[in-house]
């Protein structure tokens, strides 16, 4: 694997030396450069490939927890699995087994009612819990779902402010998502009761911190009374990437191409403001913008009246405009870590080598949205 | 570890070689066994909300390895870059390599035991700079203070 980054590294210095120099002698030598090109870019697929392994080797246990379950906490249920066959590369596979079933005895445990409730609300009696994986775009998807009690709420946030992490008036500000994104905070459990099953606490901040040092996130959808829903992003492959460089200021970034949705050209002029906050309208769509300048305090270089040049990334349904100084283009690039030492923001996500040796940094873009 | 005994004295004492650096007018010591490597000066990609004292990340042989610079980090003036300054490659635990910059790489020095001097701590006053060294080296009559390497690269502080 690492060998096959090397040799998109080398590859990247041939291609953007070749470049600098134009010239018809050099023509040949060019060709040569592009069918290079395709061969690295199909040698790095076949290996992705042959790294790629379905998930099913890590759900195929699931059913036989949910049964024991059953039993232990004498709730009816069934687990619905879909997408078994979904590939992921083989180190991430190994990884999400302890997140996924973690999320799942959250649905048993938290999420289902007990029969007889379930009855009174009229509800089936046998509770459903869904694990479904799907793969969407560059990423793949795997979802919790269940058809219990949902999340409430209010009782997440009593529990908040009796835990003093936010206060009273805080709360009030808060939106509803907001509220539930508490739930992965440390240490933080709305269990009545501490079970052998769940509810000690330690848990969704875990699977959460798992999750995001594998590049994915985690996100939750509930209404009480009907059930939650959990969705695990995922990256398809962790080393090498497609990504559309762009400069900020004098530096040079990378932004995943997978999460880009288009690429704009705004007259200045078209910036409307909402409660302060710089938007754009496109086709019918209201999209925050977001100057990428001053998110990375690099200094933009271009004159403010100039049309702005703007990356509309996507996650999920969520659009956000990055506003850039100039796109360098597209490049196949490999990714490295920054090394333990240093506390990178969430912004960047990692480096990459350029032809020229130079290092760029690549955007993580789902932390802006 | 049993060394040589050279002085014929029949007491033996551990030898460490120290990398020499110099960081405006003090000299200090880096024990050479984590020195992984000494590079001449290069363009450093600048990483946005880090801690103040990283110039960055530099591209060594394919690596990327962050930079952080020693004298920030011990609180004197910024650096400012000339021909000799270099950036020292640090490794402590392997896949885990850190560059510190300083401004000029001098010698190598074999310290044993005699030489060396433990700060004299007052827990009181305790400076922040006297955190970083874990004791002081006399050779041939200057001074070398000794870093220790664990607390400059090793803590995490908030950004």
């Amino acid at each position: 694997m690492n060998l096959v980054s090397e040799l998109i590294i080398a590859k990247n210095s041939l291609v953007s030396a070749t470049s600098s120099e134009e010239g018809e002698s050099n023509r040949a030598f060019n060709e040569e450069i592009e069918y290079l090109e395709s061969v690295t870019t199909n040698l790095h697929e076949s290996v992705m490939k042959v790294r790629m392994v379905p998930i099913e080797s890590v759900v195929q246990k699931f059913p036989r927890m949910i049964r024991d379950l059953q039993k232990k906490l004498d709730k009816k249920m069934d687990l619905y699995m879909y997408g078994e066959e979904t590939e992921l590369d083989r180190t991430v596979v190994d990884e999400i087994g302890d997140p996924l079933m973690h999320l799942l005895r959250n649905s048993a445990d938290h999420g289902l009612e007990t029969n007889e409730v379930r009855l009174e609300r009229g509800k089936p009696e046998v509770g459903t819990i869904i694990l479904n994986a799907y793969q969407d775009g560059n990423n793949v998807i795997i979802e919790v779902k269940d058809d219990g009690n949902g999340i409430d709420v209010e009782a997440v946030k009593a529990k908040a402010i009796e835990r003093g992490t936010i206060s009273p008036e805080q709360a009030e500000l808060m939106s509803d998502k907001e509220i539930v994104d508490l739930l992965f905070m440390p240490s933080f459990s709305t269990a009545k009761q501490v079970t052998d099953v769940s509810g000690r606490g330690v848990g969704l901040d875990v699977v959460k911190s798992k999750i995001e040092a594998l590049g994915g996130d985690v996100s939750v959808k509930t209404k009480l009374g009907e059930g939650s829903t959990f969705t695990i992003r995922l990256p398809l492959t962790l080393a090498i990437i497609q990504a559309l460089m762009v400069e900020v200021g004098t530096e040079k970034y990378a932004i995943a191409l997978g999460s880009i949705d288009t690429i704009e050209d705004i007259p200045a002029s078209d910036i409307k403001f909402v409660q302060a906050k710089e938007v754009i309208q496109l086709r019918g769509n209201v999209i925050p913008l977001i100057r990428l300048s001053n998110v990375l305090d690099a200094n933009s270089t271009k004159d403010p009246d100039e049309n702005l040049v703007v990356v509309v990334v996507k996650k999920g349904d969520n659009l956000a405009g990055l506003v850039v100084d100039e796109l360098i283009g597209q490049q196949e690039i490999v990714i490295k870590s920054l090394g333990k030492y240093i506390n990178s923001s969430k912004i960047i996500s990692g480096a990459t080598i350029l032809g020229n040796g130079e290092v760029a940094l690549i955007v993580d873009t789902n932390v802006l949205l | 570890m049993a060394m040589e005994n050279i002085l014929g004295t029949g007491i033996e004492y551990e030898k460490v070689q120290y990398m020499v650096v110099r960081l405006g007018d003090e000299q200090y010591g880096i024990d050479i066994k984590y020195i992984d490597n000494i590079v001449r000066m290069q363009p450093i990609t600048r990483v946005p909300k880090v801690q103040n004292y990283f110039k960055g990340v530099i591209n060594l042989r394919g690596e990327v390895i962050p930079v952080m610079s020693l004298r920030l980090k011990m609180g004197l003036a910024d650096d400012v870059f000339t021909n000799i300054s270099r950036i020292i490659i640090i490794k402590m635990e392997p896949d885990a390599s850190i560059g510190v910059t300083v401004d000029e790489v001098k010698e190598v020095v074999t310290l044993d035991e005699t030489c060396i001097d433990q700060v004299a701590y007052d827990a009181g006053t305790k400076d922040e700079m006297s955190n970083f060294i874990s004791g002081v080296g006399k050779n041939n009559g200057s001074l070398i203070s000794l870093l220790d390497l664990g607390v400059i690269i090793g803590d995490k502080d908030p950004v």
